[in-house]
């Protein structure tokens, strides 16, 4: 249908002060480049009009590939009626056409699509953006001609014409090139990029198989972006249009083995299997040796789909399963690619409408953007988990290197536990063996010879005694003052029954005294000894009481422990120094017992009334707080 | 009563045997079957004929005198075996207990009655010092045994043998023991008994614990 005529306005730049659509044209087709003079054969098409070819031969794509100079054309003839004074340009938009055009304005070339005729240079995704120079135009009717032919791929098809200012038009250009041919740039050189990147990690890192797979995925899907937007196919159109063909089967191939290695899937023959048909495929369609790879393509997209339905179902079940942000990225960028390629098969198949742009360049740049992310969401995941196993191990390690100190310590306290003990062994054999027997055995001597009590048997017995209680000290008792003073009970018991004194035992439990060691130990013992020897000798006591208690102390103070040693002997006045009087020896053992009881932190009473008995009582702390030399 | 008791001496001491012999030969129920000076002597001695009582002197030129207990452990478990030492130290003692002695003679001269001894020893054991009843009170009765350690720590020693021990270690003398337990000296020389018993048990068991830890350690 002829466009419909609107007037001009004075103050427009252009003669048509509205765009106008063209939905239908007059077509027919000269077998070679060559303008229709003729009036008569033209048919009426609706646009956009997909199949010209099929009309014109019955096949779908003719007789292919034609030459550059053999290809029919196809016109399409619009008519548009303007108002004089023509002042101004006309812009001519259309979407999409195949794929080569020529735009004649009343009979001279305005403008065309191709730089050199007798090569291919394809326009079938380039939207046409030409504009009428006011001088072509002229009052009245105007014809404009569109013609289309198709050198390489046979396919003829035009979408719908738009006429109108050029300011009108220019947006919607604009967004249609965008689409068609700027997405499939950025898409090509962002997925080159990322090829290059993944591929360099994978050759850093061979075994990060995952950045293999998705660094040549990224590289297929680069090249397959390629003739969305080349106008002139590198090498030739046979080997472009394999490249393009191809490619798309092996980046589905690592796209759907990257899922499967990401979910830890292991199919060795399944890969064998898809790696050998994407092998034979590329093989098959190779120019020269088998099918035309541009017209077997539909056949190829169509054997993908099992491979993306089983791909986009695996992500989705782990999707469903993980609900984690990598997992979800994975199954989305997949979804969103499956339906862009069902978008573009029906473009393709002339299904949906050729004005449709093919949004699988876009769709392809989703796609591996999701799944860099679901790699870099994984590998934040993964550095957050070591993060937390070094801080696991840097504490284990810290534990381990704590226990190892403590139980260093603990072996060279051993150690030198063992030495002390092994010493005091040493000691105390020397003692035995060496002074002791030689003691012991003088004695005997003495006595056997009939010396019953001079001054020689005395001392020897005195020594004797006196090692005895360094051997006493000597035993760990562990600041039990009981068995040690139990012990000398048990040493003194013959001496006592040979004097005829009874020993009258009160023993109560007393608390463990810490700092109770081997010099203290003699200490209390000699201070013990003492006052017991002076019972025996001195006292002419025949009961003696050893009775031992706890003081406790108030509040924190932890208290005293008392031993009270009492004869019912005759007693003695004793004076305010503690020094007896009439008693002798006894006077300056008292003195010494109160040196050793100060030494020890403690204290000793004497109280002793002449006809009442004697008693000592020995007053000790249980904690003492300043460490004190009692040596 | 009127039972006669063969005793065998390991002593290298000329001067303590001589004593011995001097102590020995007033006592009539006492019958000294042989003399050793040496542990390979003595051990030769004991698996000629098998005594009631054997001597040993722990400090022997050839060898430790408990080996010749452990020997005369294993080949009569019947036979009182009581350690000749100077002092009655807890090291020396508990080493021979734990080997199998069941008493002590002190070399010293506060008691000479060597004879008395050994027939106190036939009838319930040789007194025990406090320091040893400690340390025996430890080694079979860990501290917090029964509460809170569980089966693996268990007390070996019964409430009366803990009592007991308890006592002795505090200074209690077996008479003093007998009147507090209201029971008779002679059950309490029984305990005492019974306890050497079972530090030797004891001992086995803990050299078995002890190896497996230095296997561990090593």
């Amino acid at each position: 249908m002829a466009a419909a005529l609107l007037p001009a306005f004075a103050e427009s730049g252009s003669p048509l002060s509205e765009t106008l659509t063209f939905a239908e044209a007059d077509w027919v087709v000269t077998p070679h480049d060559e303008t229709p003079l003729l009036t008569s054969g033209w048919t009426r098409v609706p646009l956009p009009d997909p199949d010209a070819t099929e009309r014109y031969t019955g096949t779908r794509l003719g007789r292919r590939p034609r030459g550059t100079d053999d290809a029919p054309v196809h016109w399409y003839r619009f008519h548009v009626n303007l108002t004089a004074p023509i002042d101004g340009q006309l812009a001519l938009f259309t979407p999409r056409f195949s794929d080569r055009a020529r735009v004649y304005v009343n009979g001279s070339m305005i403008d065309r699509t191709f730089l050199q005729p007798e090569r291919v240079e394809h326009g079938w995704n380039h939207p046409v953006w030409s504009v009428i120079p006011a001088i072509a135009l002229e009052p009245g009717r105007n014809e404009i001609l569109i013609g289309l032919d198709s050198p390489y791929t046979g396919s003829v098809g035009l979408s719908r014409v738009w006429l109108g200012p050029p300011e009108a038009l220019r947006t919607r250009y604009e967004i249609s090139y965008m689409l068609r041919v700027g997405a499939a740039q950025a898409g090509t050189w962002m997925l080159g990029g990322l090829a290059i990147f993944s591929l360099g990690v994978w050759a850093v890192r061979r075994s990060e198989t995952l950045h293999l797979l998705l660094g040549l995925g990224a590289a297929m899907f680069s090249v397959r972006l390629l003739h969305y937007f080349l106008i002139v196919p590198p090498v030739s159109p046979a080997f472009f249009w394999w490249l393009t063909v191809v490619s798309l089967p092996w980046a589905m191939l690592f796209l759907f083995l990257f899922a499967f290695h990401y979910y830890g899937i292991q199919r060795r023959w399944l890969t064998a299997v898809l790696l050998a048909i994407a092998m034979a495929m590329t093989l098959l369609l190779a120019p020269g040796i088998g099918f035309d790879a541009y017209e077997s393509a539909p056949w190829v997209y169509l054997g993908l789909i099992p491979i993306a339905l089983f791909t986009a179902g695996l992500l989705l079940q782990r999707a469903w399963l993980h609900r984690g942000a990598p997992q979800i990225l994975l199954a989305v960028g997949y979804g969103i690619t499956i339906v862009a390629s069902s978008h573009d098969l029906l473009v393709m198949t002339h299904i949906s409408s050729i004005e449709l742009p093919y949004v699988m360049p876009i769709g392809a740049v989703v796609l591996f953007l999701s799944f860099s992310l679901a790699l870099g969401a994984r590998y934040v995941e993964w550095l957050g988990e070591f993060e937390a196993m070094n801080r696991t191990l840097e504490a284990r390690v810290h534990e381990r290197q704590v226990a190892l100190e403590e139980s260093f310590e603990r072996l060279e306290a051993m150690g030198r536990e063992q030495v002390l003990a092994d010493e005091r062994q040493r000691l105390m054999r020397e003692i035995h063996d060496g002074i002791g027997s030689n003691l012991v055995a003088t004695l005997a001597a003495l006595q056997s010879r009939g010396a019953g009590d001079d001054a020689a048997v005395r001392a020897l017995r005195g020594a004797i005694s006196d090692l005895k209680l360094t051997v006493d000290s000597l035993e760990p008792v562990e600041g039990d003052l009981l068995s040690l003073l139990g012990n000398l009970r048990y040493r003194l018991a013959p001496q006592l029954e040979y004097a005829g004194i009874e020993m009258e035992w009160q023993a109560a439990p007393l608390p463990q005294l810490e700092w109770l060691r081997a010099p203290q130990a003699l200490h209390v013992l000699r201070i013990a000894q003492e006052a017991l020897g002076n019972v025996i000798q001195h006292a002419g006591a025949d009961r003696v009481t050893v009775a031992t208690m706890h003081h406790p102390g108030s509040g924190a103070d932890p208290g005293t422990v008392e031993v009270r040693i009492s004869d019912n002997g005759r007693g003695f006045a004793a004076g305010e120094d503690g020094s007896a009087d009439g008693h002798g020896p006894c006077g300056k053992g008292l003195a010494n017992m109160r040196h050793r009881a100060e030494a020890l932190g403690g204290k000793l009473r004497v109280y002793s009334r002449p006809g009442a008995g004697t008693s000592i009582a020995l007053e000790l702390p249980v904690v003492l707080s300043v460490v004190q030399s009692a040596g | 009563m009127d039972e006669i008791v063969d005793v065998i001496v390991v002593e290298d001491d000329p001067r303590m045997r001589e004593r011995l012999e001097v102590a020995l030969a007033a006592s009539e129920r006492i019958r000294v079957r042989d003399w050793a000076m040496t542990a390979a002597a003595g051990i030769a001695a004991l698996e000629a004929q098998e005594p009631d009582v054997l001597l040993v002197d722990l400090g022997l030129p050839d060898a430790s005198g408990i080996t010749v207990i452990a020997k005369a452990h294993t080949l009569y478990p019947k036979c009182d075996i009581m350690v000749v030492t100077v002092f009655g130290d807890q090291r020396n003692v508990l080493a021979s207990i734990e080997a199998g002695a069941t008493g002590y003679l002190l070399k010293d001269d506060t008691d000479t009655d060597f004879a008395a001894r050994i027939m106190e020893l036939r009838a319930g054991g040789s007194p025990i010092t406090p320091i040893i009843a400690r340390q025996l009170l430890q080694r079979l009765q860990p501290a917090g045994a029964g509460a809170s350690f569980g089966d693996q720590e268990q007390s070996v020693l019964s409430p009366r043998e803990a009592e007991v021990l308890n006592l002795l270690s505090r200074g209690f003398a077996y008479q003093e023991i007998a009147r507090l337990l209201d029971v008779s000296p002679h059950t309490v020389g029984t305990y005492v008994k019974r306890l050497y018993e079972k530090l030797q048990v004891r001992s086995r068991g803990e050299a078995v614990f002890e190896a497996q830890r230095m296997g561990l350690l090593s």
